[in-house]
């Protein structure tokens, strides 16, 4: 599909392979960091998301192709796999992807009309349910003991599809928001000087730093592309920001952490540039994207600082997703030549 | 000078333009036969007239129809019209010696008043050229205090180039024409010409003919729809036209360069509006390019002209690639507002709807006028047309950025202007809705005035709580305030009054009824009747009141608690 006087030629599957693209950067810093395992994880979940959509297609009377054929459920299989721990047991990201397409998405009525993320509804799903599977990362590759190596195609499939017999334990590690959360004594100096995570590290914690530059890099080349805005990762990225210099205690150890823990670990990147920028679940508007990513950065912190999970992407950016429709309402843009801003303007719906 | 404003969003796409600027505007031989559409005019002429080029066809409310050449008037016929619909038409055959009719002459330019000119503006038939097809003279009326004059010569959707052409040809009678506008308007403080910078021969012709006159000509970076009217006037003046208005009521007018053209022809030559240039072009042409064509002439024929290969179109359109309209039946004749037409292979297309919306929201980022077509085309849709409305749907321009960058392929400008009618067609329902209910609530409150009034008829002490405009229950009201408040005495004389008051109106209207028409519909005839009881009983409660204080008059009067 070429430019032509009628048509820029930008079709939505070139879309959405774009973004299954940029997250390429992301998804090498993990597997080199935290081991092939993520691989196998994008590609249960793509798979589960798209077959998924094939069934539903066939109920719908549709040929599954146009259905697959836009690439939204391979984004959306992408993203999960991502977020998923990469020893994840196989039938977490199998579920996860099928919860995806046949509860966030297509009973809403489909692309475009979902209200959730459905990569975020099916983690958020998987988080609630199974709490303990969902916490087991792995070491970054620097940190890992001795009696380990890099986890291969072969040791991450053992892990993954032999959940049961695999020795996990010996090579998890607590990341590090959890090291955060669980910190009750030390200022945030002598934390980063003494745990590992941090002393390896050389803007916040070994290996996530690299993933989440991974996922800003990306993120920038969406932007530099046109395919996002960006209103929504700048509003997230600087509220979070805020947040934590605010509540950063001056490093004592009742700090929240320090803004670049908070912006260079957990999803925090993946998020702000591959989630909450997810069109059909975002507000419409400039001005309500603005609104939206500033609600989700500072549910992100909300949830890591004094909600019961070390991390919060996931339910920060569904109850965003819930007040879409109400921020919609609010942020309609006024066209040129208008006066009166109208906030509260009443309706008939 | 340069830009003052900026357009909000917009689109680059490939302008194509150089496919029909190789060569200088074409004049064909004539038809042989024209289709004049009177829109809502009235025939001045009959079949068999011979008519001279210039003569008066057809006279109306709107813009007056003139022979584009001299001929035999056939006659009129239902014929095919615009993109997609019909009407009546007059059928003229050129005799082929383009003779002008003997009237046509120089109008005494400095004898006219300002009024007299636009009214000789008017029936020369000049209308806005660039699409608009509004009388110019109606438009000028329609300000007052002018202070800019903007003359469009952006011409920003692809393929279109004979504003271009006209520009590059008939510079100097533009600038005449400009003078002349300027004179209409009563001298404005600044003239400004726009021209889109992919156009330097245009704007230096313009240039040229501009010289040592206050007139200036700004050249303007290209990108689609910086030709709009509201978009190129804040462009270069960087003022908003508050929404609702037109740019005349804020002094501002713009005119298109053939427009401008047209005034030169009618007010130095006396010349009605009966041609304009025309581009023809597309892949399906062979030989794109521009003509001076007389109104009337089928779409066929310039097609024809320009070495059209039927087996090669894939879609005929009407006006521009960005908002022209699929072009029905190419019989349709060129009129005032035809610029363009394309003949366009399956690659030229707009590609069909692949998927429904993914909400990426690039409509938006791209709508001029920042509107979120993504949220409009769902709520088009469902036909939410409270939200459409908030929604700003009356500000879309229909200038088709959207589509040109929708990834899923929708026609977002069609469904808008689709909805743009439905919407005004639900107002005006809404409207009548609105009266009627409003009549329902009048007629609910005097029947419950009525059943209040009956149910407190004996109690002497009452009065109605039920004020209604209606003369009747004013009458009761005014009974029961006169009980209240004066001597018994005066009640009883404004109890009189009212008897006689009600019974004078009950005779008025049984009269009425009598002396109605045999013919007169049964509903009316009803309505009558109705308003006939009404009064009996208006009456016979003004009795009944009277009667009860002639008794209270009678007897000494009660303690009250």
């Amino acid at each position: 599909m070429t430019r032509t006087a009628t048509h820029s030629g930008v079709r939505a599957e070139a879309v959405m392979h774009q973004v299954a693209l940029a997250t390429l950067p992301g998804i090498v810093a993990l597997t080199w960091y935290f081991g092939a395992g993520t691989l196998i994880q994008i590609l249960l979940a793509t798979g589960a998301a798209m077959v998924t959509e094939a069934l539903i297609a066939r109920l719908h009377g549709h040929s599954p192709r146009t259905l697959l054929a836009d690439g939204s459920a391979l984004v959306t299989g992408v993203l999960l796999g991502i977020a998923l721990p990469p020893i994840a047991p196989w039938w977490l990201a199998i579920s996860g992807g099928i919860f995806a397409m046949a509860v966030a998405k297509h009973p809403f009525g489909g692309l475009g009309n979902n209200l959730f993320n459905p990569a975020m509804a099916a983690y958020a799903m998987l988080l609630v349910s199974f709490p303990a599977s969902m916490a087991h990362w792995p070491a970054p590759l620097p940190l890992l003991p001795e009696s380990a190596s890099w986890l291969g195609l072969l040791s991450a499939s053992n892990a993954i599809f032999l959940p049961a017999a695999a020795d996990i334990d010996a090579v998890t590690l607590a990341t590090p928001l959890e090291v955060f959360r669980g910190n009750s004594g030390l200022l945030v100096e002598q934390l980063y000087n003494t745990h590992p995570l941090f002393t390896a590290g050389d803007l916040a914690a070994v290996g996530w730093e690299t993933v989440s530059l991974g996922f800003l890099f990306g993120g920038l080349y969406l932007l530099i592309r046109g395919l996002i805005s960006w209103h929504a990762p700048v509003a997230m990225l600087v509220t979070l920001a805020l947040l934590a210099l605010l509540f950063g205690d001056g490093g004592s150890s009742a700090s929240q952490g320090p803004p670049g823990l908070h912006l260079l670990s957990g999803a925090t990147m993946l998020g702000a540039f591959f989630i909450i920028t997810d069109p059909a679940s975002l507000a419409a508007s400039r001005m309500g994207k603005l609104v939206c990513g500033a609600l989700t950065g500072f549910l992100v912190f909300a949830v890591r600082a004094w909600g019961g999970y070390p991390d919060g992407l996931a339910f920060a950016v569904l109850l965003t997703n819930l007040c879409v429709p109400l921020i919609d309402r609010y942020t309609i843009p006024q066209p040129p030549g208008h006066r009166r801003r109208q906030w509260l303007g009443g309706g008939d719906q | 000078m340069s830009a003052r404003g900026h357009l909000r969003g917009g689109v680059q796409p490939p302008t194509h333009k150089d496919r029909s600027t190789r060569q200088a505007i074409e004049t064909l031989p004539l038809p042989p036969l024209l289709t004049l559409p009177l829109g809502d005019a009235r025939p001045q002429v009959v079949a068999g007239t011979h008519v001279g080029k210039g003569a008066l066809l057809a006279t109306g409310p709107g813009l007056p129809v003139h022979a584009p050449t001299s001929g035999r008037v056939l006659g009129m016929e239902e014929c095919p019209v615009g993109a997609h619909s019909r009407g009546l038409s007059i059928l003229l055959e050129p005799d082929g010696e383009d003779r002008w009719h003997p009237d046509i002459h120089a109008p005494n330019l400095w004898a006219l008043t300002p009024s007299e000119l636009l009214a000789a503006v008017h029936s020369a038939g000049i209308a806005g050229l660039g699409g608009g097809g509004f009388s110019t003279a109606r438009k000028i009326a329609a300000g007052e205090r002018f202070h800019t004059l903007i003359v469009n010569g952006m011409e920003c959707e692809p393929y279109i180039t004979a504003d271009d052409l006209l520009m590059r040809e008939q510079a100097t009678a533009i600038i005449s024409g400009i003078n002349l506008a300027i004179r209409l308007l009563g001298q404005p403080a600044r003239t400004l010409i726009g021209i889109e910078d992919d156009k330097p021969e245009a704007t230096a012709a313009m240039r040229r003919a501009a010289e040592n006159t206050e007139i200036e000509v700004v050249s303007l970076p290209t990108r689609y729809p910086s030709g709009g009217e509201r978009q190129l006037i804040t462009l270069l003046t960087g003022i908003p036209i508050p929404a609702g208005e037109r740019p005349q009521q804020s002094g501002i007018l713009c005119l298109n360069v053939a427009t401008v053209f047209a005034l030169e022809r009618a007010l130095i030559f006396g010349e009605p509006l009966t041609s304009r240039v025309v581009t023809v072009s597309g892949g399906a042409c062979d030989r794109p390019a521009n003509f001076w064509v007389p109104f009337g002439t089928p779409f066929t024929y310039l097609l024809a002209a320009s070495d059209y290969r039927p087996n090669a179109c894939a879609g005929l359109v009407l006006g521009g690639a960005m908002m022209g309209e699929p072009l029905r039946d190419p019989r349709a004749p060129v009129t005032r507002t035809t610029h363009c037409v394309l003949a366009l292979t399956a690659s030229e297309l707009p590609p069909p709807q692949t998927q429904p919306c993914i909400r990426c929201g690039l409509c938006s980022e791209v709508c001029p006028v920042a509107l979120l077509p993504q949220q409009l085309h769902r709520l088009a849709q469902t036909q939410q047309y409270g939200a459409l409305e908030r929604h700003y749907l009356d500000e879309c321009i229909e200038c088709g950025a959207c589509n040109y960058v929708c990834p899923s392929g929708i026609p977002l400008a069609k469904q808008f202007r689709d909805a743009k009618l439905a919407l005004a067609a639900h107002r005006a329902e809404r409207a009548r809705a609105g009266r009627d209910r409003t009549r329902f609530e009048a007629h609910q409150a005097r029947v419950a005035a009525e059943i209040h009034a009956r149910r407190h008829r004996h109690q002497t002490d009452s009065s109605p709580t039920h004020p209604t405009p209606r003369a009747g229950a004013a009458d009761l009201a005014a009974m029961a305030m006169a009980r209240a408040a004066a001597p018994a005495e005066t009640q009883r004389a404004a109890l009189e009054r009212a008897v006689v008051a009600t019974v004078d109106r009950l005779r008025k209207l049984e009269d009425r009824l009598e002396q109605l028409p045999a013919s007169t519909p049964e509903p009316q005839r009803n309505a009558l009747r109705a308003r006939v009881e009404q009064a009996r009983i208006d009456h016979e409660q003004a009795q009944a009141r009277l009667a009860e204080q002639r008794q209270e008059d009678a007897a000494p009067p009660e303690p009250r608690t």
